[in-house]
């Protein structure tokens, strides 16, 4: 039956997306606020610098992918810490699939849905702005498989802080953390060629510039070349990850205790 | 019991209740101001390649960050309800308070606090001292904007989640307002066109939650001064008012509450 199940569980997840459609759409309105602010901002700011490599309208661009990358991923450090708070894990626990597979692929059809209606409206809003946009869209599907990889590498992230409550009950303050640490080095605010030498090293080296940064930059910087440095090095934290949340879960579980009642 | 000592009751109990839980209090607290310093990041390194933004130095935008956490944090500490109302409402909690003979609106919002608002006030007081220094009226005068801020950017999210008295879940629309009135908060008016500045000062008054006490603190004048209490007032005003009317739609879900 092997991959079948998650296949179903999929589908599932995109029925659900779609029957919810329309809250799926609205909420992309709100992932589109900053989008909107970043272009004044960014704008004030290329009346006095340029940002190298970047036009003001590449910029912008980028933006939008970035926005529409982070908001379909979601926070799946909420739902994961819940089962793991409430003890609702021990549903989970004794069925014959993976934990991890299972919430990744219940979330992908709203990941799915989220990231095609945030750009179609992104591109709308952007369009209606700057005029007719001067990127090709051919590379589009190539630089999505991008941004779905570094879905998953955030959603992996997530999961590891999430099994941290198996230990300290509430592992809420570790993901803020991380949240500003993709804020600042993995290009939500700016792309990292803003930041100084060292910064922007240690930045480009970490898998969260493989989540938003280099999806972003294919989009508006698309070369085969480049698709294929990004997408091999998104496998490998993929699978470095990966290996560390199952062994974070057969450790959590081992050491979970419910409390009755 | 009169309304005031009702209030210093609740907060006291969510003194105590820090006290009580000390580890993780400060947890919450020092990892929120850890949180926060990595927004100023982004401001640092802008400005290491600009001098100004329209008029804002960093200083300006420092002070602007400075009081949307400190209100940020009062509220999430006082009023730990103020972002939560409604779920409250749409999942039927709100029967609670129905029973207990204070404001049911003033009530949910301050029966609830989150320990990382501590972390949020104490931040924006240590970058507002760091970039104004130590006058007390200067000090005492950013402590009442911020605070008038405050009510109004609660007062702002209560008139928008009363909406869960007409359509029931409205988690889309809540996120929407609550993503731009922190976008309001935590940039300059001066980036935005008239027409924008015109929605964030009248229409969405979110301008007044941050950027007004930072006008204030630049030059103080009356004018700006009775504007933030005027809209302060409407805007709580209001949002009591709205509540009140879509309290009267309110139906009962039989939902068995446990307060412990």
């Amino acid at each position: 039956m092997g991959f079948a199940k998650y296949a179903a569980i999929f589908r599932l997840g995109l029925l659900e997306a779609m029957t919810y459609k329309f809250d799926v759409i609205f909420s992309s309105f709100g992932s589109l606020v900053y989008v909107f602010v970043f272009i004044y901002l960014w704008s004030a700011i290329y009346r006095v610098y340029s940002l190298p490599g970047f036009t003001l309208v590449e910029v912008l661009w980028y933006f939008l992918m970035v926005q529409t990358i982070r908001y379909a991923a979601g926070k799946p450090v909420e739902e994961i810490t819940r089962l793991v708070q409430t003890g609702d894990i021990v549903n989970f626990v004794n069925k014959p699939f993976s934990l991890i597979a299972y919430q990744f692929f219940q979330s992908l059809g709203k990941v799915i849905v989220s990231l095609f209606s945030i750009l179609l409206l992104g591109t709308v809003l952007l369009w209606v702005y700057l005029g007719p946009p001067k990127l090709s869209f051919v590379f589009l599907p190539l630089v999505l498989i991008a941004a779905l990889a570094g879905i998953t590498i955030n959603f992996l992230i997530n999961y590891a802080i999430a099994t941290l409550a198996f230990w300290i009950e509430d592992a809420t303050p570790f993901y803020w953390i991380y949240d500003k640490i993709v804020l600042v080095l993995g290009g939500i605010l700016f792309p990292l060629e803003l930041l100084p030498g060292l910064f922007q090293k240690i930045a480009l080296s970490l898998p969260t510039a493989y989540y938003l940064y280099k999806p972003a930059k294919l989009f508006v910087h698309f070369s085969i070349q480049s698709f294929f440095d990004v997408i091999t090095i998104q496998g490998a934290f993929i699978v470095v990850l990966l290996s560390l949340c199952s062994l974070m879960m057969y450790l959590g579980v081992r050491s979970m205790s419910i409390n009755g009642g | 019991m009169g309304y005031g000592s009702f209030l210093w009751a609740y907060a006291k109990l969510h003194i105590k209740s820090a006290a009580a839980y000390k580890f993780n209090f400060l947890f919450q607290a020092l990892f929120m101001m850890l949180n926060n310093f990595f927004f100023l990041l982004f401001w640092y390194f802008i400005f290491q390649k600009i001098d100004t933004l329209n008029g804002w130095g960093m200083s300006h935008l420092m002070l602007l960050f400075a009081a949307g956490a400190l209100s940020f944090g009062f509220l999430s500490f006082f009023l730990g309800n103020w972002r939560s109302i409604h779920k409250i409402v749409s999942e039927g909690e709100l029967d609670f308070y129905l029973a207990l003979p204070k404001d049911e609106l003033l009530h949910a919002l301050v029966s609830r606090s989150s320990f990382y608002g501590v972390g949020d006030m104490a931040f924006g007081i240590i970058v507002y001292l760091i970039f104004t220094g130590l006058s007390f009226p200067t000090f005492l005068s950013f402590l009442i904007y911020c605070f008038f801020g405050a009510i109004v950017w609660s007062s702002i999210l209560v008139i928008v989640q009363s909406l869960a008295f007409v359509f029931g879940k409205i988690e889309g629309i809540y996120r929407m307002a609550d993503t731009i009135s922190f976008a309001a908060t935590t940039y300059p008016y001066s980036i935005f066109p008239a027409g924008l500045r015109v929605f964030f000062f009248v229409i969405f008054p979110a301008f007044f939650i941050s950027n007004i006490p930072v006008i204030l603190l630049q030059g103080f004048s009356w004018k700006w001064f009775l504007l933030l209490l005027g809209v302060t007032i409407i805007t709580a005003s209001l949002a009591w008012f709205l509540f009140r009317v879509g309290l009267k739609r309110y139906e009962s879900g039989n939902l068995l509450t446990v307060r412990v």
